[in-house]
């Protein structure tokens, strides 16, 4: 891949990699970006905290199933009742966790872990409606963080013996003598190959080789179970053999087809849709001379010329998840209100953890429809003029709300405001990232024109021009 | 500006305006035909719906929950209605009700998320299709409509709306399809948020006359910008459109006051004023009834039962009911035998209620047996595939070629 020449790195395209590799980025970040060079900054996108704090309800005991049946001590009625409060709080966590992870977006130190695991969310679908333990999800979701940009291979096996995937996909039942084929198609079709590399005897023979991979009885955790596995001859892919779910795994990778598979995923993802099958053959190449590793072939991306092309500027239709933590981080909003984040994500089409399906969600034109373009409009205003929540007393029943989360002076700080090309530029920064074309910059300039002198701003008239600027088309993407 | 050269031939900009008296005289029966789709979101018991009351091996898997005739409005010596599908019968009697019997697919699968999006995508059960049948039906032969020609009242617009081209208006509140403008001049409020207005199109053309729909056209290819500013100006539009009409045309007939009913009377309104909508997708929830089945089944019957008759008078009164078919399904039925807590497991046929002016009323499909060998795991085989119910209402009622649509030809039923 031609590589960006180092003088063009600048303020524009340094706003593009951390907006694109990440959520949104503040102007401070751009700039520090800026002042180092487009290799230092893309090193640093890799570097993984320590520690992530977990949900408050990731306590040991989540890890194990109930088993209300084997409470012999208790009533039916109390089990029932058990039963019920086990149900309420599995629906309290579930909320949560989409509710959590917003947050993690919006204040990780690496953003790029976080945006690689919504790309691996998204590409090996797996919905709590099916799964229904919000435990399981939290699971597999820290696999894909921890193997956010690793080992290609070794995140497929994760996945491969992931609870939540083992449920929702039915490997778990699936046993020797009849084997479910449903992650055996799945993981070909829509998790490395694709359709058409591939034949229903090699689904089939793959089943089989599956069988036994499992999840524990008692608890969330995998299991390989010999007993349910199938060790007789498999003819996969041309090779045969008494193969077992890594032999299978190890197969597919062997193929060229998954390189380019995984690459234009990729691609598709951070860049644009429908790269060249020359950008494609060329980093499928650097993916494969790099054993399957991600950051190899991350850097590569980043680094190269075409995705800072015409092509990739400002082209991206923000999905629900990029809209709502990258609005937050242009707002200074930490901790979002939890009904708003919820609201939003499901109002705007990406509930996380509940994908559509298991081919995940569609991106692009499909986040927006008529209803989703209003309630994103919408719910800018919302974030814009929240206030703040005040938890009720004993004696002031009533839920009371205090001074507004966003405060005007953060976003637009009073050493900007000598003059309105400086404050309509620092704006547009903060809201915008990498600069409108040419000619939307015009159509903002015209309304700035017919705003007061900066120096009368008050607090509500900078909360209605960010309210204009976020209800625009253009703010929708990126 | 190359982005800015969609344009609104005819009426809807203009129309905005709504000054003359004729807009929203209810159009004529010689209109587009409409579909009304309505799920039974949680799978519906079939066979507390449409009851076979002479059939023993029912009444044995069914100690408790079963219905004997006595507590069923009576159609033939085999078949009984729920008593509390007073509207159903009443439907059923002026013949404008078809019943559909053992509606399903091969490979049934009992997940309610996969089975309905096997009914949503309308694919086989083991093929999984990104788009919806009714998506399809868009990209096929709407592609000249505005994203209005597929119309949803709840949260989210249905999977089967799921098109190459984004299509379909969804709310759950038609207040809520406002958008709240900042404060400013008007005009440049509406430019900044990529809204068109067109001023220049002549007020008083009647909705009525729009039957083609307006004539935003949705194009698939155009760049991401000009893709926002359409849908937003179509956002704005639509949302006019519903807030003018159901401020002008009123209800002529009572709607009962369940959440359901006042969703139809809203479909009801939209129809005679004019909607350039040709599929309303409509859901109700609670069928999955596992535990103390009775009341909650009877009562949510009743529910459905009396908002279509309601919906169907106010149609028929209007001159509006030639025009528009309604299908009611659920995802699947449930289990032949009862279980232990008074309710009944996921299933998988069930009858499928087709009603409207164009319906040729009566009992359709076969009903499925019910002795211990014809069971599938304990479920009624189906012996109508859905598809073929989807296809006569595409066939027969909205003249199109069901092919592209279904992927595969099926055989329309008679009931239109």
């Amino acid at each position: 891949m031609k590589p960006l020449e180092p003088e063009k790195w600048n303020r524009k395209r340094a706003a593009h990699l951390l907006v694109r590799s990440g959520f949104g980025a503040t102007p401070a970040q751009i700039d520090a970006a800026v002042a180092q060079s487009l290799e230092k900054t893309v090193d640093v996108l890799f570097q993984i905290p320590k520690n992530v704090e977990p949900p408050k309800w990731i306590t040991p005991g989540v890890a194990f199933k109930p088993d209300f049946r084997g409470m012999n001590a208790l009533t039916d009625d109390e089990r029932r009742r058990l039963r019920r409060l086990y149900q309420r709080e599995s629906a309290q966590n579930a909320r949560n966790l989409g509710i959590w992870w917003i947050q993690r977006m919006i204040t990780s130190p690496c953003p790029l872990q976080e945006k690689m695991a919504l790309f691996w969310h998204g590409h090996f679908a797996t919905s709590i409606r099916k799964v229904k333990v919000p435990y399981m999800m939290y699971k597999q979701n820290q696999t894909f963080r921890e193997h956010a940009f690793g080992n290609f291979q070794k995140l497929v096996t994760a996945v491969s013996q992931d609870p939540a995937m083992l449920v929702y996909l039915d490997n778990t039942r699936s046993k020797a003598g009849s084997p479910n084929e449903n992650y055996a198609r799945e993981l070909m079709e829509l998790f490395t190959l694709g359709e058409g590399h591939y034949t229903e005897e090699d689904i089939k023979a793959s089943a089989r080789a599956f069988t036994g991979w499992q999840m524990q009885p008692t608890r969330y955790e995998f299991i390989n179970n010999t007993r349910n596995h199938d060790s007789g001859k498999k003819t996969f892919l041309g090779q045969t053999g008494n193969f077992d779910g890594n032999d299978i795994i190890r197969i597919i990778l062997e193929q060229e087809q998954s390189s380019k598979f995984m690459v234009s995923k990729l691609w598709n993802f951070f860049a644009y849709e429908n790269p060249s099958t020359k950008i494609i053959d060329e980093l499928a190449q650097t993916f494969r001379d790099n054993k399957y590793e991600l950051k190899p072939l991350l850097t590569a991306i980043f680094t190269s010329n075409a995705f800072y092309s015409k092509k990739a500027m400002r082209t991206q239709i923000k999905s629900p998840a990029q809209w709502l933590a990258g609005s937050c981080m242009a707002l200074g909003i930490k901790d979002p209100d939890p009904n708003l984040s919820a609201n939003a994500m499901r109002t705007l089409g990406q509930e996380l953890f509940n994908p559509p399906n298991v081919k995940g969600w569609d991106d692009g034109y499909s986040w927006i429809t008529t209803a989703s373009l209003t309630a994103r409009y919408n719910l800018a205003n919302q974030l814009i003029n929240q206030r703040k929540r005040i938890k009720p007393t004993e004696d002031k029943k009533r839920r009371r709300f205090g001074g507004y989360i966003v405060d005007t002076a953060d976003v637009l700080p009073w050493n900007k405001r000598n003059r309105l090309e400086e404050a309509r530029s620092h704006l547009e920064y903060v809201v915008y990232q990498p600069p409108l074309a040419k000619e939307d910059r015009a159509k903002i300039d015209s309304f700035f024109d017919t705003l007061n002198p900066v120096s009368d701003w008050t607090d509500a008239d900078v909360r209605n021009i960010l309210h204009v600027m976020m209800s625009t088309p253009q703010y929708q993407l990126t | 500006m190359k982005r800015r050269e969609f344009i609104y031939t005819t009426a809807w900009g203009g129309t905005i305006g709504l000054s003359a008296p004729s807009l929203f005289a209810d159009s004529t029966s010689k209109a587009e035909p409409i579909m009304v789709v309505i799920q039974l979101a949680g799978g519906n018991d079939g066979l507390n719906t449409v009851v076979p009351i002479n059939n023993d091996h029912y009444y044995a898997a069914r100690p408790k929950l079963g219905l004997k005739p006595a507590e069923t409005l009576k159609i033939n010596e085999s078949t009984g209605l729920h008593k509390n599908l007073t509207g159903m019968m009443t439907l059923f009697e002026s013949g404008q009700l078809a019943l559909v019997e053992g509606v399903g697919y091969p490979n049934p699968n009992r997940s309610h998320f996969r089975s309905t999006e096997i009914w949503h995508t309308g694919s086989d059960a083991n093929k999984v299709e990104s788009y919806g049948w009714l998506g399809r039906y868009f990209d096929t032969y709407c592609a000249d409509q505005p994203a209005s020609v597929g119309l949803t009242i709840g949260k989210q617009n249905p999977q089967a709306f799921a098109a190459a081209v984004p299509t379909g208006v969804t709310f759950n509140d038609p207040r809520k399809l406002q958008v709240k403008k900042a404060r400013g001049n008007q005009n440049m409020m509406m430019e900044m948020m990529g809204i068109e207005e067109d001023d220049d199109s002549v007020a008083g053309d009647s909705i009525g006359s729009l039957s083609g729909g307006g004539n935003i056209p949705r194009s698939g290819n155009s760049d991401p910008l000009s893709f926002l500013e359409k849908t937003a100006t179509e956002a704005n539009i639509s949302a006019q459109q519903i807030d003018a009409i159901l401020k002008k045309v009123k209800p002529e007939h009572q709607f009962p006051g369940t959440r359901f009913a006042q969703e139809l009377k809203i479909v009801s309104q939209l129809i005679r004023g004019g909607m350039p909508s040709k599929v309303y997708y409509l859901s109700r929830g609670g069928f999955d009834t596992h535990t103390n089945q009775v009341g909650a089944h009877a009562q949510l019957l009743k529910e459905v039962g009396d908002a279509l008759l309601a919906f169907n008078n106010e149609l028929e009164k209007t001159g509006q009911n030639q025009r528009v078919v309604v299908m009611v399904y659920s995802e699947f039925g449930r289990r032949v035998q009862e279980n232990a807590s008074g309710g009944t497991d996921h299933g998988v046929a069930a009858p499928v209620f087709v009603m409207g002016g164009p319906v040729k009323g009566g009992f359709y499909g076969k009903r499925p047996g019910m002795a211990p060998g014809q069971l599938i795991r304990g479920d009624i085989a189906h012996t109508t595939d859905y598809r073929s119910v989807y296809a006569t209402l595409l066939e027969k009622h909205m003249g199109v070629d069901s092919k592209p649509i279904l992927l595969k030809k099926f055989q329309p039923l008679e009931f239109i």
